[in-house]
């Protein structure tokens, strides 16, 4: 599972001004928060909404999870990742350095 | 190719799981045998086990309906999980030879081609769907597949003829007897046709460009760019640019195949795939790969979109939206509990 491994990068860059948003895609609240709580997220956590709210796949053209995008200070989408693999983290971790 | 087989051992579990409770009436020892393997295969802990499995269940039976799982199951354990593609190919080889049902033949020898290319034996494609062609139409997704594989191993004619076949199949009819259960909007419809469309142009003008015509080939790309549905960062939903860069790149067209392949390259799904071409392009234009990586981060920095922003709730209920984290690195990420 690809959540808990974003939490010691969050720990790690979060006061050189790195942030996480996790959106939920499809309103499973009842295990997104037991998942949440189990593995000590503390980052931002959002469901996703309904209808006209709908973000994952009306407004970011989600079409597999996990889906992620790295943006820069300046609103910018500078990286797209699909997948989470045991390894990517290293690689993400290098494009977070890039950009702080 | 990887990727394909692996999902297709997961169908393969998971088809074995749900049968589980299945009870056939009649006496038919295949049925049985089978049955007794669906137990044997939950209880099987290492892929060694699974392989002995569908091994022996092969060899007893080898034209069943499962023929085509089997030969899936022992090319992902055998031929990827062990590392042993020609002790898998051997098994499935020899099976093969013995499934007399085009169905089943199809399945297994689309499974088994990666498998036969990488142990160097040349395995006839043309002669799969022209089988399984003669007993019923093929579906889009066959047609599909067989482009798909063909493309892979440079067999350029059949992928084309293929890609046509699965291109004229997708229309709104085809698409909503391909789901029967599925009620989708003629919207819905609409915009799923536009992408198999535009995903049997990529495949057939990929095959014509290789087949060496040329004109026809950019036709088809041209075509599949304008209908074709793309990601929130601007890269189809297919091989496109990839395909599209690299015919660009040797018909001289450098600039063109810069642009196309920088999409694909630093915002694709799989970057890796088409950087090593961007790089041959920008060396055909500048002499030398010096300089390279500034062109990229710079590319990456003028094509780059900003994000949307949003509001959502958080699971205390507050308001939270993207724009809180202006001027911050921000790494948004949609994800699902499994």
């Amino acid at each position: 599972m690809e959540l808990p491994r974003l939490q010691p990068l969050y720990e790690k860059y979060k006061d050189q001004g790195f942030e996480i948003i996790a959106v939920e895609g499809k309103r499973d609240t009842e295990r997104a928060t037991a998942f949440i709580e189990e593995n000590g997220l503390t980052y931002t956590m959002l469901e996703n909404g309904e209808g006209d709210d709908e973000v994952v796949g009306n407004l970011y053209k989600v079409r597999a999870y996990p889906s992620s995008f790295l943006i820069d200070r300046d609103g910018k989408v500078m990286y797209f990742h699909l997948g989470f693999d045991a390894g990517d983290e290293e690689h993400l971790e290098e494009e977070i350095q890039g950009l702080l | 190719m990887f990727r394909r087989s692996l999902l297709t051992a997961i169908v393969v579990l998971v088809g074995l799981a749900a049968g589980c409770a299945k009870v056939e009436e009649g006496p038919d020892p295949a049925e049985v045998a089978y049955d007794a393997l669906k137990s044997a295969w939950n209880e099987a802990e290492t892929p060694e086990a699974k392989v002995a499995l569908a091994t022996d269940y092969l060899a007893r039976y080898p034209d069943t309906k499962h023929s085509g799982r089997m030969a899936s199951a022992i090319i992902y354990y055998q031929g990827q999980e062990l590392q042993d593609p020609q002790g898998a190919w051997d098994v499935v080889s020899v099976a093969m030879a013995q499934i007399e049902d085009p169905e089943q033949r199809f399945t297994a020898g689309l499974e088994a081609l990666g498998l036969a290319d990488s142990v160097d034996v040349p395995l006839d494609i043309a002669t799969l769907a022209n089988d399984l062609g003669a007993v019923r139409p093929l579906t889009f997704d066959e047609h599909q597949q067989v482009a798909e594989m063909a493309l892979e191993l440079g067999e350029w004619t059949i992928a084309d003829e293929h890609s046509l076949g699965a291109l004229e199949l997708a229309t709104p009819e085809q698409l909503r007897a391909d789901y029967p259960d599925r009620e989708f909007t003629d919207e819905e419809v609409a915009v799923r046709v536009q992408r198999r469309q535009a995903s049997a142009l990529t495949n057939d003008g990929w095959a014509l460009y290789n087949l060496g015509d040329t004109e026809l080939a950019m036709n088809r790309f041209a075509a599949a760019d304008e209908i074709g549905s793309v990601t929130y960062l601007g890269v189809p939903n297919t091989p496109l640019y990839q395909y599209w860069g690299r015919a660009a790149l040797s018909e001289g067209d450098v600039d063109r195949a810069i642009d196309l392949l920088s999409v694909e390259a630093l915002f694709g799904e799989d970057p890796t795939a088409a950087k090593p071409y961007l790089l041959e392009a920008y060396v055909a234009k500048n002499g030398s790969e010096d300089g390279f990586d500034e062109f990229l981060s710079s590319t990456r920095n003028r094509m780059a979109r900003v994000a949307d922003d949003f509001e959502l709730l958080d699971y205390e209920g507050n308001t939270r939206s993207l724009a809180e984290t202006n001027g911050k690195v921000t790494l948004l990420a949609f994800w699902f509990p499994t």
